[in-house]
């Protein structure tokens, strides 16, 4: 082995031709012109607000603040401080982004399934809803559902009321169909197997049904009318498409047909002899949610005094549950023995919150009730003082058999009998709608794009290995596909949370009261912008760290071990 | 029956029912015809290699009969159930049958045990004890019993395949399907796999092989097959098959790989 040759002298000592001294120095150097850059231009802030006599500060946020609020807790005035106002922004930046979060998952995951459908219209129109809208920026979407779709909703006195009120209908026929539907899923399992009678019959029973139903739908005065001459036309044309499709029709279009056209003939006889039941029952129906230009009245939620004890019963049914899901697991596990662990967990709970709300109701109401009659307490029945309208919140609360009362919005009108708003609704500002359904809708599109590729990343063979070894359609979704599909979702799917989240600042543009609103109109009067920012920075990111830590944690459990 | 089928060599005779019966099996790709009236019978405990060259319409074939493709035309019956569109008969037949694949589809988020046990505890309902007692004598069996507690990615390819082995051996089927079980494989590995499978075939399983290696359908088989175009061609004991093949489509093939 010959001698390794030396280097050639130089002047440059040899330490500081080592390469790993030289990468410290260079990462020395960096740091040092960093901190004087920004001292630099710290500095130069300080004394141009210092001269306008703006030093950047936290004591500016105790005072009043001075401004209403358009989406606001009962709580808030214009008297209170900056940082109670902040807080408010900051509750509503929250009930967006954790609602828009869940509803975009649940939105792009449909979606992203669609996009892999084998249904050519559903495919299509799924590919032009993801195209369409993440090609378009988010700012004009927020302004078309808020200058177009909620501006275009009708004032307020001509709130559109859903169910209209009145008095709904159902029909026996109905309930004879549902009935028909059953009997065909257990004694015929339509659609399942190739016997062409089969196929028939399902297509007969389908055919009769959505017949009979255009029939009263259209023809109602014809009911049990034999002497109609619609019938005869009907009849000829039934017998007539029997007939060709029995002599003249083979291949797979065969049965199908004959069942159609026997359905139809089917429906005629029942429909023009009468032998269809025409009662029904009749419901008083009043309108749960009204939509207007002011936004969206619903019914509002309101836990009573008796909810507590409720609540109990129906923890001890969810533990219960639990217990039963993980004990029949283990069972099952142990050995082999098949038990519907679902059917009973979902026993359990059912049965304990009907029968905690049912016991909670056993103990009766007072039949006199002290109540504040122009500043006297009086003893008054209750239902005269309900009638009255004289029981005040806490009273409505203490006097209720239910644990939960979900009151109907109450409509407010003027003298003239005008509507001009809602009594004891949950109201959801135009504000917040548009705002919430641009950043769900808008990044919904890129989730089902996530999704669909991470299903797609998923090799066809680990699908036909499941099926192989006899695992059903969703035993192999469950077990082999979504586990892995998940591991390639979950790192882009963060993104598009974080995205969601901080698009919420956009809330500006259409003027929602979230974090970053408030804090641009507090900046403006008080001038602090430096503190006012960093809050707002600080805000954002405490967010978007929380997401991430989640998504994090989440993303752990999906990953493969490799050697 | 298709005139180009030339059946001769004594196959061996067994006195049960076929366990695999097709006859006049069509089906088309697309525009594509990839079988042809594909008929066949094999009898339990027969081991049926098919050679054939790529896109012949072999693999196809086998995965018709556990039902991963459909068939158009012809009439497929194992094990006395028809294959239709019918999902219980599916779930049922494809509960008797095993299948090996040439990329493994070992399920990459479980471990070898859970990949064995998986089937048997899920779709035959098994104890957890009896499927695990049953997936470590397999990987005994297979030769790998050290390797339950690791994820897939952590073995080699022959101990992957050897896995798929056990795991569709766990469900106990009636027929063994290997759709070329040794062409991802380094050839170091092949032996360990195919040793694995003679062992299977000497102990009676049914078994359908796709493969390329010459020296185990000699050694094993009790018939080979040869498909062209969607067509069996000829078929024949391995002595009349490698020594006396009749259609000059055979001969080309074998002057070929031989």
């Amino acid at each position: 082995m010959s001698a390794i040759s030396q280097p050639s002298r130089s002047i440059i000592p040899a330490f500081l031709r080592d390469s790993r001294v030289l990468q410290v120095i260079g990462q020395i150097i960096f740091l040092i012109l960093l901190v004087l850059a920004l001292s630099q231009l710290v500095a130069g802030v300080n004394e141009q607000l210092q001269a306008k006599n703006l030093t950047p500060n936290f004591s500016f946020l105790n005072n009043p603040a001075g401004f209403d609020i358009g989406e606001k807790p009962d709580w808030y005035t214009r008297d209170n401080t900056y940082l109670e106002a902040f807080i408010v922004g900051v509750t509503n930046t929250l009930r967006v982004v954790s609602v828009g979060l869940v509803a975009t998952t649940l939105l792009g995951i449909l979606f992203g399934i669609f996009l892999l459908s084998n249904n050519w219209l559903l495919r299509t129109i799924s590919r032009a809803y993801v195209e369409i809208l993440r090609n378009t920026p988010l700012l004009v979407q927020l302004f078309a559902w808020y200058f177009i779709v909620m501006f275009s909703l009708p004032q307020i006195r001509d709130a559109i009321a859903f169910p209209q009120e009145g008095r709904a209908f159902i029909a026996v026929r109905l309930l004879l169909y549902v009935v028909v539907y059953f009997a065909m899923r257990r004694y015929v399992r339509p659609f399942s197997v190739d016997a062409p009678r089969r196929i028939a019959l399902t297509y007969g029973t389908i055919t009769t049904i959505v017949a009979a139903e255009l029939a009263f739908h259209f023809l109602p005065e014809s009911y049990g009318d034999l002497t109609n001459v619609s019938f005869l036309a009907y009849a000829a044309v039934s017998i007539v498409g029997f007939v060709v499709a029995w002599f003249y029709l083979h291949g797979n279009l065969r049965w199908p047909i004959l069942g159609v056209v026997g359905g139809q003939f089917l429906a005629g006889l029942l429909f023009y002899f009468g032998v269809l039941p025409n009662s029904g029952f009749r419901l008083d129906v009043y309108p749960a949610i009204y939509i207007s230009i002011r936004g969206f009245a619903f019914p509002e939620i309101l836990p009573t005094n008796r909810f507590v004890a409720w609540a109990v019963f129906v923890t001890v049914g969810l533990v219960l549950a639990g217990i039963m899901w993980g004990y029949f697991g283990r069972i099952t596990e142990t050995t082999g023995r098949v038990i519907p662990r679902g059917r009973y967990a979902l026993l359990a709970i059912i049965g304990f919150t009907v029968a905690g709300w049912l016991l909670v109701g056993i103990e009766p109401l007072p039949t006199q009730v002290p109540v504040d009659q122009d500043g006297t307490i009086v003893l008054m029945p209750l239902e005269e003082a309900r009638t009255q309208d004289l029981l005040s919140a806490e009273d409505v609360r203490l006097y209720s058999t239910q644990p939960i009362l979900l009151t109907l919005p109450q409509e407010r009108r003027n003298r003239g009998g005008v509507l001009t708003g809602f009594n004891n609704a949950t109201q959801i500002s135009p504000e917040y709608m548009a705002l919430l359904l641009g950043l769900v809708i808008y990044t919904s599109a890129f989730i089902a794009e996530i999704v669909r590729a991470g299903i797609q990343a998923v090799p066809r063979g680990q699908i036909e290995a499941a099926r192989s070894i006899g695992l059903s359609t969703a035993q192999t979704l469950n077990m082999i596909v979504l586990p892995q599909a998940l591991r390639v979702i979950i790192p882009p799917l963060t993104n598009q949370y974080l995205n969601l989240a901080k698009n919420s600042s956009l809330a500006l543009a259409i003027a929602f009261a979230d974090m970053f609103q408030i804090m641009t109109t507090t900046m403006n009067q008080s001038g602090q912008s430096v503190t006012g920012i960093t809050i707002i920075m600080i805000g954002y990111l405490t967010m978007s760290l929380v997401i991430s830590l989640v998504m994090n944690l989440v993303n752990s459990r999906f990953q493969l071990v490799t050697r | 029956m298709s005139e180009s089928l030339v059946e001769q060599g004594a196959v061996t005779q067994m006195a049960d029912e076929p366990i695999i019966f097709c006859q006049n099996v069509n089906k088309w790709f697309g525009e594509f015809h990839v079988l042809r009236d594909v008929s066949l019978e094999v009898m339990p405990k027969e081991v049926v290699v098919i050679l054939g060259p790529s896109g012949s319409g072999k693999s196809t074939f086998i995965r018709c009969i556990n039902r991963l493709e459909e068939h158009q035309e012809g009439q497929i019956i194992v094990d006395g159930m028809e294959l239709t569109h019918d999902v219980r008969n599916i779930a049922a037949i494809r509960r008797e049958i095993g299948m090996v694949f040439q990329q493994f589809n070992l399920f990459p988020h479980k471990t070898v045990l859970e990949n064995i046990t998986l089937g048997p505890m899920k779709v035959r309902h098994w104890p957890r004890d009896r499927a695990e007692a049953k997936a470590q004598e397999l990987l005994n069996r297979v030769g790998i019993p050290e390797q339950a507690a690791k994820y897939p990615g952590q073995l080699s390819g022959g101990q992957q395949q050897r896995v798929a082995i056990a795991r569709a051996l766990a469900m106990e089927p009636k027929i063994m399907l290997f759709d070329e079980p040794t062409s991802a494989l380094d050839p170091e590995m092949i032996k360990e796999v195919l040793d694995v499978m003679k062992e299977l075939a000497r102990s009676g399983m049914t078994m359908l092989v796709v493969t390329h290696e010459m020296g185990f359908a000699r050694e094993v088989a009790d018939r080979v097959i040869f498909f062209d175009h969607g067509r069996i061609v000829e078929q024949g004991t391995p002595d009349y098959f490698f020594e006396e093949a009749q259609h000059e489509r055979t001969k080309l093939f074998l002057s070929q790989i031989l």
